[in-house]
């Protein structure tokens, strides 16, 4: 019994790891330009050396690289915010999108792009109005219940405050020129990363502390998940634990949006998927959520380039295949993993 | 180790709950809350948790207040054991009892090899290790509750306190979870549990406190304070007690709740 579940464990760690890296090998050898993994050692060498890149070389560093290391700090952070809010709201259809982070970001994004800043602009505008869309929630939440640390008042003002700034987002649409801006504002939103530059990559820096804070709270995630009472009675601080792990997710949800655009299912989806291999424990299930994510954004993403002559829109894609999926991983998953 | 000296508790100042109640219950004993539906003793348990701030008077736990204690230190002090309910997530029973080492594992870190040999210690201890790779939502009412129970011994806590432990068990689980509980206040234990069944004090408790609306309260040994008259008036039913003879020549109260109606002289 012990050493076939050992197995088993070990099995599915293996698959968590070589997942990622399949999607990895994937993403780098499919491409218009006919680079692959062969150039890659040759493209690291000149670059360590400072000799100059060929051609092959040049795509791979200046282009696809950076987008594929994008697409997984992206799908990786989205699953490990989906993954901490279905346990802090102890709900399993919960998305990072809860408190009105996506909302905020798009519309700070669209407002960015009406007033025609360049690609750093509409980034910073998004990223601070995913920021402050959270904020004013969390505000509102701490005017409502001084005394109580419910969290329903919380995910009402996340409602509140999505529908409001998807009304601004409309009206940044309705006034935006439909011939030139109106265009650009849309397929912002539909999310892609045809966009990404090396330059881009300076987001894992943001990226990097949120997810290692999130990391390193995953444990207590699980005590969270009793409920607000039963986890202050083991111990746990749930008022300073929700608004860490709320600052977390928040960042992590609006650089994703800020870089890419809007893009669904992935927070959904990779935490489903990963209860399922490993549990429900939050100790195994967010390095793992994490992994899954990252591997299901850059297939995807790589689909979207490679698929047709013309990139598709990520979140077309992303609800295309995660639609699916998800309901094959109902159909198949063991009852109760739900 | 408990004190609670004319305790008054509620939600808001100037509108009290119940109060002042006043008892001590010391390391060993079992002492069951009695009371009718909406009379406070979970509003009383709260208090006595440190979860609301006391009205007037003190809860002591240890010679210090509850109040006084941070969070995490209060916990490795006090368990508190649930009604047993399902989680949202299948978490298995392993998972679920090392929860109980929270308020032991610093805020940034996760379960090292000590505290899952506490767990499956406390599993163990209460003779249920065979359900540890289990899916607790899948357990029955009884199994979950002794998880839960099993949970509040990884805690480390001496003080250990149950809301309605046998709810909703059937009469087997009942008396199992009872027994487990009983052998707890043996090895040490101060345990406070909430019960509707006076017959479980009788058997089980060594104190018993009753709560009633229009102030009433009662504390003390189960047989002084359990009277016909008292059940009668806590409940507003005709509440009788018999005494039956058991093989082993215990003699035990029985207690039967006759009529829903409280007779005008009963």
């Amino acid at each position: 019994m012990d050493w076939m579940r050992r197995r088993r464990a070990a099995g599915k760690i293996l698959l968590l790891a070589v997942l990622p890296a399949m999607a990895f090998l994937l993403a780098v050898s499919v491409g218009r330009y006919p680079a692959g993994i062969a150039h890659l050692p040759g493209a690291l060498h000149t670059l360590l050396t400072g000799g100059e890149l060929d051609p092959a070389q040049l795509t791979l560093v200046r282009l696809r690289l950076p987008r594929i290391i994008l697409a997984m700090l992206v799908g990786g952070a989205l699953a490990l915010s989906g993954a901490a809010y279905q346990g802090l709201f102890q709900n399993p259809v919960v998305s990072p999108d809860l408190l009105g982070a996506s909302s905020g970001a798009s519309f700070g994004a669209s407002l960015a792009i009406l007033l025609g800043a360049g690609s750093l602009g509409v980034q910073a505008a998004s990223f601070c109005a995913g920021v402050l869309a959270v904020a004013l929630a969390a505000g509102m939440d701490r005017l409502l219940s001084r005394r109580s640390v419910s969290a329903v008042h919380l995910i009402l003002c996340g409602m509140l405050v999505s529908s409001l700034f998807n009304a601004l987002l409309s009206f940044v649409k309705f006034a935006a020129d439909p011939e030139t801006k109106l265009p650009a504002i849309t397929f912002w939103l539909m999310g892609s990363f045809s966009g990404a530059s090396q330059a881009d990559l300076r987001v894992f820096w943001l990226f990097l502390p949120a997810c290692a804070l999130l990391l390193m709270v995953r444990w207590r995630l699980n005590v969270l998940a009793m409920g607000d009472e039963e986890a202050r009675m083991l111990g746990v601080n749930v008022r300073a634990s929700r608004y860490l792990i709320i600052a977390c997710a928040t960042l992590l949800t609006s650089l994703s949006v800020s870089v890419s655009g809007n893009i669904g299912w992935v927070g959904l989806v990779a935490p489903h998927f990963a209860r399922m291999l490993v549990g429900a424990d939050y100790g195994k299930l967010l390095p793992a959520s994490m992994a899954l994510g990252g591997a299901f954004l850059l297939l995807v993403d790589t689909a979207a380039r490679a698929l047709l002559t013309v990139e598709l829109p990520l979140s077309v894609l992303t609800a295309v295949i995660g639609a699916p999926f998800f309901f094959l991983l109902l159909l198949r998953g063991k009852r109760g993993f739900l | 180790m408990l004190e609670v000296r004319e305790l008054v508790c509620g939600y808001r100042a100037g509108s009290p709950v119940l109060g002042p109640v006043s008892f001590r219950l010391e390391r060993g004993e079992v002492l069951c809350l009695l009371g009718p539906n909406g009379v406070g003793k979970t509003t009383l348990l709260k208090t006595i948790l440190g979860v609301l701030p006391p009205l007037g008077g003190a809860a002591m736990l240890k010679g210090r207040d509850v109040g006084s204690y941070g969070i995490r230190a209060f916990a490795r002090e006090a368990a508190y054991v649930p009604q047993g309910h399902v989680p949202p997530f299948p978490y298995t029973v392993r998972d679920v009892v090392v929860m109980g080492r929270s308020p032991h594992i610093h805020e940034f870190s996760s379960p090292g090899r000590k505290d899952l040999r506490a767990a499956e210690d406390a599993l163990a201890e209460l003779g249920i290790l065979s359900l540890a790779d289990r899916d607790y939502t899948r357990l029955s009412g009884g199994e979950r509750q002794l998880v839960l129970i099993a949970r509040a011994l990884a805690q480390e806590a001496e003080l250990l306190v149950l809301d309605e432990p046998a709810a909703h068990l059937d009469y087997g689980n009942e008396a199992r979870v009872m027994e487990q509980v009983k052998g707890l206040s043996r090895k040490g234990y101060g345990v406070l549990l909430v019960t509707h069944g006076p017959g479980q004090a009788f058997l089980w408790a060594d104190q018993a406190a009753a709560v009633g609306r229009d102030g009433f309260f009662a504390a003390g040994r189960p047989e002084e304070v359990l009277t016909e008259e008292t059940l009668s008036r806590l409940y507003g039913a005709d509440v009788q007690l018999a005494e039956a003879a058991l093989r082993d020549g215990r003699r035990v109260k029985v207690c039967v709740c006759v009529s829903g109606i409280k007779e005008a002289n009963g």
